[in-house]
């Protein structure tokens, strides 16, 4: 990383772990969603907790689950944290939950253009799919995209107070992210069970 | 005198909860529960018609506490998705493709609500890495309620194929099915599927077959 890193940091662009930490710092109540991939990783790295939904397959599932859990709980904060490839491989997502609109939901999607875990291998994000307007075009009326860290702060007061749906791109860096949360699912969705009714 | 206490516990629970809703919405909780359930059966008994496997099934879900519905729309499933989304008691997600819904079921399920998955057959194709990778490891359950195409009296030859596969396919996943083929035996299978489902914290999927619905006509 080295002199890249400082690099991109002196930009501001978004480092996913630092942006995961600082959120889970100013929502410490929320359930979350956290889909296959670097997302969930990070999430973890940030210290793990019972109301963290780690999800270990179904790329694509992360925002439907936030939908569902969101209609269920309609007075928690749900977030969805995902990547780009995950939004990709289920885009009609942003379709349901632009017309179910629970107000208690954000969906960030961690934008580095990449499968990072399979290689690097390039998305559409990377050249010609803009994500942020999808979600507009999908009915989505709260959407923001940041590319810097300050953006990312400031925007989240908004986020986390205004009612959403809310649909945020945050443009990261390319670290990934070497923590592992739990494996097994079924003490996942146990103990995240018992952390819904807490 | 402890079996007394537990139908006097019951009984006055259950009275509350209906007094509780009642009073909370008046007019919609009021239809919900009591018309629904005795107007479908004073309607069917005034026309002369006997209950529908729709009315049947739409009974069931409510006694079991299905609320969350979740759907692609189909032809022999439209009347049961008309009447969920005239009925607060539910909410119905209509979804853009049939994988979706093991997704929202399963965040409805964390978030301590119970749901149905209704689709086409060819919609199973569309949810099976959602059931392998997520309903199932995960131990999340629901109904899948399924309208059987691709068996007696198909003209599309585009369905046969999967028709034919889903069986095999939820085999395959070890999710149990079971399929409805006479109106007199719906009210059972349904509870059935319903209670092993949430026993062995799985899918269960209902088929409908086509001797009991009819078949999708060319025009």
């Amino acid at each position: 990383m080295g002199d890249e890193g400082q690099e991109l940091k002196d930009r501001g662009i978004i480092n996913r772990l630092g942006a995961t930490r600082y959120l889970v710092s100013r929502a410490p109540q929320a359930l979350i969603v956290a889909g296959p991939g670097n997302a969930k990783f990070d999430l973890a790295a940030t210290g793990d907790r019972p109301q963290h939904f780690y999800i270990w397959n179904s790329l694509g599932l992360a925002p439907s689950i936030g939908l569902g859990l969101a209609l269920a709980q309609p007075k928690r904060q749900v977030i969805v944290l995902d990547g780009d490839g995950g939004t990709l491989m289920n885009p009609g997502a942003l379709v349901t939950i632009a017309r179910m609109a629970p107000s208690n939901l954000l969906h960030i999607v961690w934008d580095n253009g990449q499968y990072q875990l399979t290689g690097g291998q390039p998305t559409a994000t990377a050249t010609v799919t803009d994500l942020a307007a999808m979600s507009r075009g999908a009915g989505l009326e709260h959407v923001a995209a940041v590319t810097t860290m300050s953006e990312f702060e400031v925007g989240l007061e908004t986020w986390l107070t205004e009612p959403g749906p809310w649909l945020v791109v945050a443009k990261i860096d390319e670290s990934p992210a070497p923590a592992r949360p739990p494996k097994d699912p079924v003490w996942i969705k146990l103990r995240f069970m018992e952390a819904v009714n807490k | 005198m402890t079996g007394l206490r537990t139908y006097l516990v019951v009984f006055i629970a259950l009275t509350f909860n209906s007094v509780f809703r009642i009073f909370n919405s008046p007019k919609t909780e009021f239809l919900s529960f009591s018309n629904s359930i005795l107007h479908t059966i004073l309607a069917r008994l005034r026309s002369g018609h006997p209950m529908t496997w729709t009315d049947i099934i739409f009974e069931r879900l409510k006694t079991n506490c299905l609320e969350v519905v979740c759907h692609v729309p189909d032809s022999v499933l439209a009347p049961l998705i008309t009447r969920a989304e005239a009925d607060p008691f539910f909410t119905v997600v209509p979804l853009t493709r049939e994988e979706e819904g093991v997704g929202v079921l399963t965040g409805a399920y964390l978030g301590g609500r119970r749901g149905l998955l209704m689709m086409q057959v060819s919609g199973l194709g569309n949810s099976v890495n959602g059931l392998a990778s997520l309903a199932v490891p995960y131990q999340i359950p629901f109904l899948m309620l399924i309208s059987q195409r691709g068996e007696l009296g198909e003209f599309n030859a585009a369905q046969i194929s999967m028709g034919r596969a889903a069986r095999p396919v939820l085999d395959a996943l070890d999710i149990q099915h079971f399929t409805l083929r006479r109106v007199d035996e719906v009210a059972i299978l349904t509870d059935g599927a319903i209670k092993t489902a949430y026993t062995a914290q799985r899918p269960v999927a209902l088929f409908l077959s086509t001797e009991m619905v009819g078949w999708k006509k060319e025009e």
